[in-house]
């Protein structure tokens, strides 16, 4: 209800700035108001049920902490919204020339995980009695706000992204982490973390990070007008976090069976201190990596009032399995065109999309849903919505 | 249309506004290690205090704590070097003009002696001195001056200098000086004791900005006041003094202590006095006392409320002795296995200690060195062959659990292997006095052969079903009381503790909890 609520906002939104903007249309510059929303939440195991609970608080019964798998099976969970607004101006006398700007804003939180780790924190070690391999678990969170400008033509565009790092949560583990249960009450733990944080800060433009990447996208036919590929590269480039940067980082080793006798004598807070021990320390050094591009590959047939595709899709540094998709759009030369997709990856593994889209001569909207199935939540384990809407102001 | 579409938004708005999210929960259920360690007598016990037998057969437990210690302080509450110096100007300086930088030709000596009570020192020595003092001045001009104090030596055999001012007009002005390390002869050139000299000279300072002329009755006042103090060594007739005393020596651990019968065999306690000043002494100890809650047992012992006579320490230059006495107390001479039996939580020891009973019997040569004190030192020797019967250790444990942790109920599992001949149970208890245990958690005694010693570890486990209103009272109460009661196996034999007996002990839970998170 709530995605549905913000998309509702949004467009009611754009609709009021675009009503309020005619002076505009009375210009030769053609300008195109854009906006997008991309919310989707996904797992490999988890019913969206947890994914509520999780966001709106409550009891999670075990019929939402998703199947007992076998506890090396590695899972992945994640959400994301992206929030795009902006305008395209067109050249004059040109439909298809011109200059884009959009402010924008992402936000995603993933992790990628054994099975074993997250049955060790919601159900508990009592039907471990095995080792958890912790190697490849890495997580994130981040919340960007990125400034996108550049020039578009015909069948390319091109231009860069500047961001400010409001977020950025990245974590990892020693390729031989392990947590080994398979003595109850004596475990033995390998754990060589890397995490960094960078927090928000109340200055409103000096952030703790920044960004510089480039946007790309390319789409031309391939010597017949009935296929087409399209190219398009999103803010690929460096990300620098320069200040407060936040550690946990250490190598250790250990057997525990449980405090010593003069730990437990002495003990006055136990949660304290198991979290002193393991509290974040503040690192003079920067940090430089990649920014979390994404590349996007689509080949689209047209036959006749069918529109097929296919494609694939990546997102780097997110914990994203690459997704490959194929699928169709129907256009009945009414306003109102539909299609359908099957896609494979991300957060989740299958899914089933369908999609909607309203073209009039100032307005092209889009509605995608990415998984049918998670419009019942006890069932499906992802979610996902698109919203695109262009305004076209003459 | 207009209207539908403000009409849509505000609900949209109030629809959306956000709820009150509640906290996000789910039941776990985990197996926890709490605690496991192998304790022994070195886990309680220094190892440098634990001294094997000579048959090899058991240990001792051997220490020495000081009692009273008397080093410099005997003399410190006698010294006061506070001492006021005048300047009065010649009155055939009055009239003429002095121009800034002119020293005049004219030095001020004073000298000063000191009330040291019966004490006459001959030299002081100081770790620290500090002085605070005040110049007053009737004269119209800063003057600067030079102060020397004739007899403080600093380590290379110089004397005390110092340039002070007085304020730039009539008035007061303030500082400190610093005499730290500072030898003083107290003797002037051997015919006096707690005597020193001060050595003025003046001028016109500098500072001034015209010429000065002393007015006929002007003068300068300045006041000496020891701000802090610390005697490294003083020489002399340290005086005689009668040092009326109480010490109390409080042993906390021993508060959690109750015993129906506690029986060690052959212990001794010795009290060392060692003194290392140079004066003779006698020492009365009129009372010693044993306190355990309102009961009072006191020493019997053929030393009390007897004079005992210290002799002085020897500064041979070359080599320090010091004197030392021993008065030994043990099971034939004393009723200490009595004094021990209640595990004492406070001594309480009433003693007096004259100084120089008979004068001034060493002509001046007393002394006292910061390093060489005179100390009661008491050492005990226990050895850990004993046979207790209920010794009950209670105590009150002090604990936080982590609040985003509802324990629905917990199964503590306790595993014990005991290698010591002692039998433990150990209850828990609320503050509300209700025992989370229904019967006593009991660890065994190991077996021992007809002599008391260790044949073989015995293994004990118990479990502990814990219900979650006890639970809900455990984590609001933040309190917990152990009570353990510790006996030897029922015999009348002495059992001897080797270090190389163990417990070794597991502490586990099962617990079905519910993890909150905000």
């Amino acid at each position: 209800m709530k995605y549905l609520t913000i998309l509702f906002l949004i467009i009611t939104q754009i609709n009021c700035y675009s009503l309020n903007r005619d002076s505009i249309a009375k210009k030769k510059t053609k300008v195109e108001v854009i906006s997008s929303f991309y919310g989707s939440v996904g797992s490999t195991h988890l019913p969206l049920n947890f994914f509520n609970k999780i966001y709106f608080g409550g009891f999670i019964d075990e019929s939402e902490k998703g199947n007992s798998n076998t506890i090396a099976k590695k899972q992945r969970s994640g959400f994301e919204t992206d929030m795009n607004f902006g305008v395209n101006i067109h050249q004059e006398n040109s439909e298809v020339n011109g200059w884009y700007f959009s402010l924008q804003n992402k936000i995603s939180a993933a992790g990628k995980y054994q099975q074993g780790l997250y049955d060790l924190i919601f159900r508990g070690n009592e039907d471990l009695n095995k080792q958890i391999y912790i190697g490849n678990t890495n997580f994130h969170f981040r919340n960007h706000q990125l400034i996108n400008f550049g020039k578009f033509y015909k069948n390319f565009s091109f231009g860069l992204v500047i961001g400010n790092i409001l977020q950025e949560y990245n974590g990892s583990f020693g390729e031989n982490d392990l947590i080994d249960f398979n003595s109850n009450y004596n475990w033995n733990i390998v754990v060589n973390p890397n995490i960094s944080f960078i927090r928000n800060n109340n200055s409103t433009f000096k952030k703790n990070g920044n960004s510089f990447g480039l946007n790309f996208r390319i789409k031309d036919d391939f010597k017949s007008n009935v296929l087409e590929y399209e190219l398009e590269i999103k803010n690929l480039g460096l990300m620098l976090l320069h200040s407060n940067i936040e550690t946990i980082n250490y190598d250790t080793s250990f057997i525990y069976s449980g405090l010593s006798f003069d730990q437990i004598i002495n003990i006055t807070n136990l949660g304290s201190e198991i979290y002193t021990a393991f509290q974040p320390y503040t690192s003079n050094k920067r940090i430089i990596s990649t920014t979390p591009f994404e590349v996007k590959f689509n080949v689209i047939k047209s036959l006749n009032n069918l529109e097929l595709f296919a494609g694939a899709f990546y997102r780097n540094n997110s914990q994203y399995l690459p997704k490959s998709y194929f699928g169709f759009n129907y256009r009945n030369e009414k306003k109102l065109n539909f299609g359908s997709n099957l896609s494979y990856g991300g957060y989740n593994k299958f899914q089933w999309g369908i999609n909607t889209s309203y073209h009039t001569e100032k307005i092209n909207a889009q509605i995608i849903l990415q998984n049918c199935i998670g419009l019942i939540p006890s069932l499906g384990r992802s979610l996902g919505i698109v919203l695109n809407l262009n305004w076209k102001i003459r | 249309m207009k209207n539908i579409y403000f009409i849509l938004i505000i609900a949209t708005i109030i629809s959306s506004c956000k709820k009150n999210r509640n906290s996000v929960s789910w039941n776990t259920f985990y197996k926890l290690p709490i605690s496991s360690d192998t304790l022994n007598l070195n886990s309680f016990i220094k190892q440098d205090k634990l001294y094997l037998s000579d048959d090899g057969t058991y240990l001792s437990f051997k220490d020495t704590f000081e009692l009273y210690e008397l080093g410099k302080d005997i003399i410190n509450q006698s010294i006061n070097l506070d001492f006021v110096d005048s300047i009065k100007i010649p009155s055939i300086l009055s009239g003429i003009q002095f121009s800034p930088g002119f020293q005049i030709p004219y030095q001020f000596i004073e000298s000063h002696y000191f009330d040291f009570n019966s004490i006459e020192l001959k030299e002081l020595h100081f770790d620290s001195l500090i002085f605070d003092y005040t110049v007053e001045s009737s004269i119209g001009g800063r003057i600067d001056i030079n102060l020397s104090i004739l007899d403080a030596f600093n380590p290379i055999g110089n004397n005390f200098n110092a340039l002070i001012s007085t304020p730039i007009s009539q008035g007061v002005s303030y500082g400190k000086l610093n005499l730290n390390g500072f030898k003083f002869d107290l003797t002037k050139n051997g015919t006096l004791f707690n005597h020193i000299s001060t050595l003025f000279t003046i001028g016109i300072s500098s500072e001034n900005t015209q010429d000065l002329v002393f007015q006929n009755n002007d003068y300068i006042v300045i006041k000496f006041e020891i701000s802090s103090i610390k005697i490294a060594s003083a020489l002399g007739y340290l005086g005689s003094e009668n040092i009326v005393d109480n010490t109390e020596i409080k042993i906390p651990f021993m508060e959690n202590l109750n015993s129906k019968n506690f029986e060690i065999n052959d212990s001794e306690f010795e009290l060392l006095i060692k003194n290392g000043i140079g004066i003779d002494a006698q020492l009365k100890l009129n009372k010693i006392e044993f306190k355990k809650e309102s009961q009072v047992v006191t020493l019997d012992h053929l030393s009390i409320n007897q004079n005992i006579n210290i002799n002085r320490a020897l500064d041979l230059g070359h080599d320090f002795q010091y004197s030392v006495m021993n008065i030994n107390f043990n099971n034939s001479n004393s009723n200490l296995p009595e004094l021990i039996s209640i595990f004492p939580e406070q001594i309480n020891i009433d003693y007096q200690l004259l100084t120089n009973p008979l004068g001034n019997q060493s002509g001046y040569n007393d002394f006292v060195y910061q390093q060489h004190p005179l100390s009661l030192d008491l050492s005990v020797d226990i050895p850990l062959k004993q046979n207790l019967d209920s010794i009950v250790f209670l105590d009150t444990l002090n604990y936080e659990l982590p609040k985003n942790i509802a324990i629905n109920d917990a199964l503590i599992k306790l595993d014990f292997t005991n290698e010591f001949p002692w039998k433990c149970c150990a209850n828990l208890k609320l503050m509300s006095g209700e025992i989370l245990n229904s019967v006593p958690i009991c660890i065994n005694h190991c077996q021992v052969d007809n002599l008391g010693n260790f044949i073989q570890s015995t293994n004990t486990i118990n479990e502990l079903d814990l219900e979650n209103d006890l639970l809900i009272e455990l984590q609001n109460d933040n309190r917990i009381i152990l009570e353990l009661i510790i006996s030897s196996p029922d015999s009348t034999n002495y059992f001897p503790v080797l270090g190389n007996q163990n417990l070794y002990y597991s502490i586990n839970m099962d617990v079905n909890s519910k993890i909150n998170l905000n």
